[in-house]
């Protein structure tokens, strides 16, 4: 189960630490790993490591149960408003549920094992995200105090000349403008609950709201009728709410009805996902049409100019006696270039003038030399910047720039820095540049001392081992072993594969 | 804050209470007692008796004074409770103009809520005296099986004492209210009313300030009154037996007996035995004498009665399964009534709710506590206490067939009300009548007729079309209304009312002007009682001083003047000392405290010289 950015993380205190074989950088995550829980993001961002390493080493550091993940869960799973509406829906259901089996829903277990199917379709009883977040809910108690809803301040109802203060009218009305959709367990006023004693105190609650006898020889206007309804009403629910028989059929029909707005919030909320999932589809086959259609006008382009270009060169340099002087002129221009040390540009000269004279044999050898100087020294500029990288410790950049100096100069060692390097970033090319080196080498067309062929092979090791093919990388520190068997780095790896 | 008092209407006793500081006190009568006989006499010489006055003179004037008028309230003359009790009873009994029950008492006919009206009219009296200022409002309880004509009847009652009576709360939901008054707790109790004449069980739910009953059931037929004619049959057939007398006949003894029979009772209460000792209780026409003297121990009462108080019993069982509420989820039980002083009704009560009965209420006072409760509940906002009692009978209609169809259920929160659709079955049909009822029984003949409502001028349309929405409320008094409305024109539909029984509006408002005529007369006799005690203090203090002053002053003419003056106004005071007239007795007043002024000014004088 690979570690997820949003994981949160924290440690498991333990006294045995000595003879795991940390690394430094292990020991320095643990370390970070503090009472404020980071995630995998944080510790990534704090520490300046590449994101691998920063996983890897957490990911050991979890398998030897120094540190353990407490799972968060995202908030809404599709961003859809629909299935946000879905999740409260299904909450909702789930907090009458839970609230009526007598107690506090009990906290899920802190991870889930991520193995868990997908959410089949037409489940008979779907828990999306919402039945995880479960775990975060904290529930009122049962039968707990629901707030009192209020009419506004301006509502042409509400009248100061009556005996009534008007917080307690703007109350009044408030429930009052509410009668008919509210469940009884609302209109008292609380949470569901099976407590029958809380049940009472809510009614009597409301009652010494209600009643008429209250408001007894009081000026309350119209407000007697509403009250006398709302006494009325609160009675009923009483009434109901009372017997645990017309409850728990209550309760069940109560069920039901939040089933059916959860299916239906949660059909809708599917339907929103299917019909984004089409537009997306849709979105991405117009772009990709255009830019089929924009990839084939250049191509045509290109060919015409190329044509052009050719047929052009042609009628111009029809006679050998022209061709030759053109190339005289590329030669000169590429000898300028060749004196202000810019070997590419010489080397397209010479190769300009190969073309138009191809008998000519030192103009192949000029060029030539010249690629090859020139690759050199591009290799050599690339190795500066990815050494400077590496130094201040930005070795995912460093990468492209060992892989440009593979690219410029594909010597075994450049090919496997490369290798190494792209490992790093999870990159798939690393493998082709860790058999490139290796095909080098196997060819022996580079010369190389015993020291430069360890290290070549332990590079490779790591970009192996980087890549997770272990037995590959296995095989290579063998044969970095057998060409120097005190290489700095071995050791360590040895023992790190050995534990992984 | 106007005064609000609260008044236990009791078929034995009546009492009156009030909230004074937050404190609910019972107000005593100018005899100092706590409790009023619900007694009402008339003299010989014409005059109204109420309370221990009428009671002490009930033996020698037996058939003009009423005792337990409570159990013909509201009820009609042909109801066999009332028949049952016409054969034991010294006063008169005549039936109404309308079915009702009415009392005679020489030569004037009462109907019952006059009579209970002169016992309210007596303790509004002791009431005034005590706060010193007019009551006019008043919550009066009622045994919780009141049906409506009965509350209504009580309520008449309180308006021709000139009382507005402004809630009519049930006497076991009274008692729990002075229970709980006051105590934060959350508890569910059980009220046990047996009282003079009703017995009510009632199941509350107490907490959070709201004292809401579950339940309510009882029998208004039952109590002391019931306890006592056992034990008076069993005198009138012991003495029978030995001397073959039948004393029946014969009002005085009656009274006596009952008189002896009730004391009787009591006394088993504390005694295991007691005598009843009656002289010269008959005189045959030959001039023979008997005596009854018989011993009855509290195993021979208990005998007697067993039944009755297994019948209570039976009423808790009912309740509570009605209630779906077990013994062991009650929490007290509170017996309330002075008939559960008896030792054979707390042991029984104890037993079948497997608890001791509270004892920290005082049976004869808490009812009339918990009335004085709820009304300052009502007029004093910084009361947050609520009542929610039930309707104790289901409400109905009568249907074809003479089926009852209930609207509303027995046991269901009041205020509430119920509404019911009426159609017409002829065509053109232009009244409806409904006749409504209370009560259990599916056969509407069985239940309590409350009245005939008529829905007049429905407009002329083919049977079936006309429909009439009819709403029958139950306010928290527990008092029915009836109100209609056709549906399609949303025209409210007038009512007739017709009574049944009791006492029509034009009656009850004569006698209401009649009532205030009496309280006017009643206050005016009472200033001049007042007048007449100072004026008898005052000639006494000036004889005091007059041979002191008359020695010192009979030197001067003028002296002997003033002398002369002081003993006429003294001999005029005493003339007129027992005038009627307050104008009159205030002139006296003034003129004996001026005398009195001056002699006392001489008499100082004298001292210093």
């Amino acid at each position: 189960m690979a570690l997820q950015g949003e994981d949160r993380l924290e440690r498991v205190p333990r006294e045995d630490m000595e003879g795991l074989g940390l690394t430094p950088q292990e020991l320095f995550l643990m370390s970070r790993v503090d009472d404020a829980k980071p995630t995998v993001d944080d510790l990534i961002r704090e520490s300046g490591l590449p994101a691998k390493q920063v996983k890897d080493s957490l990911a050991r550091l979890v398998d030897l149960e120094l540190v353990r993940r407490i799972r968060v869960q995202r908030r809404v799973p599709t961003g859809s408003h629909d299935a946000a509406a879905a999740s409260v829906a299904n909450r909702h259901a789930r907090r009458l549920r839970a609230a009526l089996q007598g107690g506090r829903v009990d906290s899920r277990p802190a991870t889930r094992p991520d193995s868990r199917p997908a959410e089949a379709e037409g489940a008979p009883e779907p828990r999306p995200e919402a039945e995880r977040s479960g775990a975060h809910m904290v529930l009122p108690e049962p039968g707990s105090a629901l707030e009192t809803p209020m009419v506004d301040e301006r509502d042409p109802r509400l009248d100061a000349d009556l005996d009534l203060p008007m917080e307690r009218q703007r109350a009044v009305l408030g429930i009052y403008d509410k009668l008919g959709t509210v469940n009884h367990f609302e209109l008292l006023g609380i949470t569901p609950t099976n407590d029958v004693g809380a049940i009472r105190r809510a009614y009597h609650k409301l009652s010494r709201r209600f009643h008429p006898d209250a408001y007894y020889g009081k000026n309350i206007g119209d407000f007697r009728v509403v009250l006398e309804e709302l006494f009325k009403a609160a009675r009923a629910s009483h009434d109901l709410l009372i017997s645990s028989e017309k409850r728990d059929a209550y309760v069940e029909r109560l069920l039901e009805i939040e089933r059916h707005k959860m299916q239906v919030a949660e059909a809708k909320s599917r339907e929103a996902d299917r019909r984004r999932e089409m537009r997306e589809a849709l979105e991405r086959q117009r772009i990709e049409a255009l830019e089929a259609k924009r990839n084939e006008a250049a191509r045509r382009e290109r060919e015409e100019r190329d044509r052009r270009r050719k047929a052009k060169m042609h009628s111009r340099l029809v006679g050998r006696e022209a061709r030759e002087s053109k190339a005289r002129e590329h030669i000169r221009a590429a000898e300028a270039e060749l004196r202000a040390d810019n070997y590419g540009a010489a080397a397209g000269l010479f190769r300009l003038a190969m073309d138009l004279v191809p008998e000519r044999a030192d103009y192949h050898e000029r060029w030539t030399k010249t690629l090859t100087e020139a690759n050199r020294r591009r290799a050599h500029v690339a190795l500066e910047n990815a050494r400077g990288l590496v130094e201040r410790g930005n070795e995912v950049e460093a990468a492209h720039f060992f892989e440009e100096a593979a690219r410029a100069e594909p010597t075994a060692i450049n090919q496997a820095r490369a290798a190494a390097y792209l490992a790093l970033r999870g990159d798939g090319k690393a493998v082709d540049r860790a058999r490139g080196a290796l095909e080098v080498l196997r060819k022996g067309e580079d010369e190389a001392t015993a020291e430069e062929l360890a290290e070549i092979h332990v590079l490779c090791a790591e970009a192996y081992m980087r890549l997770g093919q272990l037995h590959t990388a296995k095989t290579q520190l063998e044969a970095a072993k057998d060409y120097d068997p005190r290489h700095p780095r071995l050791t360590i790896l040895l023992k790190k594969l050995k534990v992984g | 804050m106007e005064t609000v008092v609260g008044i236990d209407l009791g078929t034995s006793n009546t009492v009156v209470a009030i909230v004074e500081d937050g404190i609910p006190t019972v107000i005593p009568n100018k005899g100092g007692y706590k409790t009023t006989p619900s007694m009402v006499a008339i003299s010989e010489s014409g005059k109204r008796l109420v309370g221990h006055i009428a009671k002490r003179q009930a033996v020698t004037n037996a058939s003009n004074t009423v005792y337990a008028a409570k159990r013909f309230i509201g009820r009609k003359f042909d109801s066999p409770m009332v028949s049952s009790v016409m054969q034991t009873c010294p006063y008169a009994i005549v039936e109404g103009p309308h079915g009702d029950v009415r009392v005679q008492l020489r030569d004037h006919v009462y109907s019952v809520p006059e009579i209970s009206a002169f016992i309210l009219q007596e303790l509004r009296l002791v009431a005034e005296q005590y706060l010193g200022e007019e009551v006019e409002k008043a919550v009066i309880t009622v045994p919780a099986y009141f049906n409506d004509n009965q509350r209504q009847a009580t309520k008449d009652a309180g308006r021709i004492a000139g009382l507005d009576v402004i809630r009519i709360i049930n006497e076991p939901t009274a008692a729990a209210l002075a229970y709980g008054f006051g105590k934060d707790f959350e508890r569910k109790v059980v009220v046990y009313d047996l009282g003079g004449g009703t017995f009510d069980v009632s199941i509350l739910d107490i907490g959070n300030g709201v004292f809401e009953v579950i339940s309510t059931a009882g029998d208004t037929f039952l109590g002391g009154e019931d306890f006592d004619l056992r034990v008076m049959d069993w005198l009138i057939s012991q003495f029978q037996e030995k001397t073959g007398v039948d004393v029946r006949d014969d009002r005085m003894a009656l009274q006596r007996l009952r008189d002896a029979a009730e004391k009787a009772r009591c006394e088993l209460s504390m005694a295991r035995e007691s005598l009843v000792d009656l002289p010269f209780l008959y005189t045959t026409a030959n001039g023979e004498t008997h005596h009854l003297q018989e011993r009855l121990t509290r195993d021979a009462l208990e005998q007697m009665t067993g039944d009755l108080v297994q019948r209570t019993v039976d009423i808790c069982q009912r309740t509570l399964s009605d209630a779906k509420v077990d013994p062991s989820d009650l929490d007290d039980v509170i017996l309330v009534g002075g008939m559960t002083r008896m030792p054979l009704v707390q042991k029984e009560v104890g037993e079948f709710f497997g608890m001791e009965p509270c004892k920290g209420v005082h049976p004869d006072e808490v009812v009339a506590l918990g009335a004085s409760i709820q009304a300052s509940a009502l007029v004093d906002d910084s009361q947050d206490l609520l009542l929610l009692d039930v309707t104790p009978h289901s409400l109905g209609i009568m249907i074809v067939g003479g089926f009852f169809h209930t609207l509303i259920e027995q046991n269901t929160t009041v205020p509430t009300s119920a509404s019911h659709i009426f159609t017409t079955v002829r065509d053109n049909q232009t009244s409806v009548k409904i006749l409504v009822l209370q009560g259990e029984s599916e056969d509407a003949t069985q239940n309590e007729l409350l009245g005939e409502f008529v829905l007049t001028d429905l407009r002329p349309a083919p049977r079936g079309q006309v429909e009439v929405k009819v709403t029958f409320s139950i306010s928290a008094d527990g008092i029915v209304s009836v109100a209609a409305q056709d549906l399609e024109t949303g025209r409210e539909q007038s009512i007739t009312v017709t009574a049944t029984s009791g006492l029509t509006e034009d009656e009850l408002s004569k006698l209401v002007e009649e009532s205030a005529g009496y309280m006017v007369e009643v206050r005016q006799s009472e200033e001049a009682e007042r007048a007449n005690q100072k004026i008898k203090g005052l000639i006494s203090e000036i004889n005091k001083l007059f041979p002191t002053v008359e020695g010192v002053m009979s030197g001067t003419s003028f002296g002997r003047d003033a002398i002369s003056k002081a003993r006429a106004v003294v001999e005029r005071a005493e003339g007129e000392v027992d005038s009627k007239d307050v104008r009159v007795l205030g002139e006296l007043t003034e003129s004996l405290e001026r005398t009195l002024n001056m002699f006392k000014g001489v008499v100082s004088k004298t001292s210093i010289e």
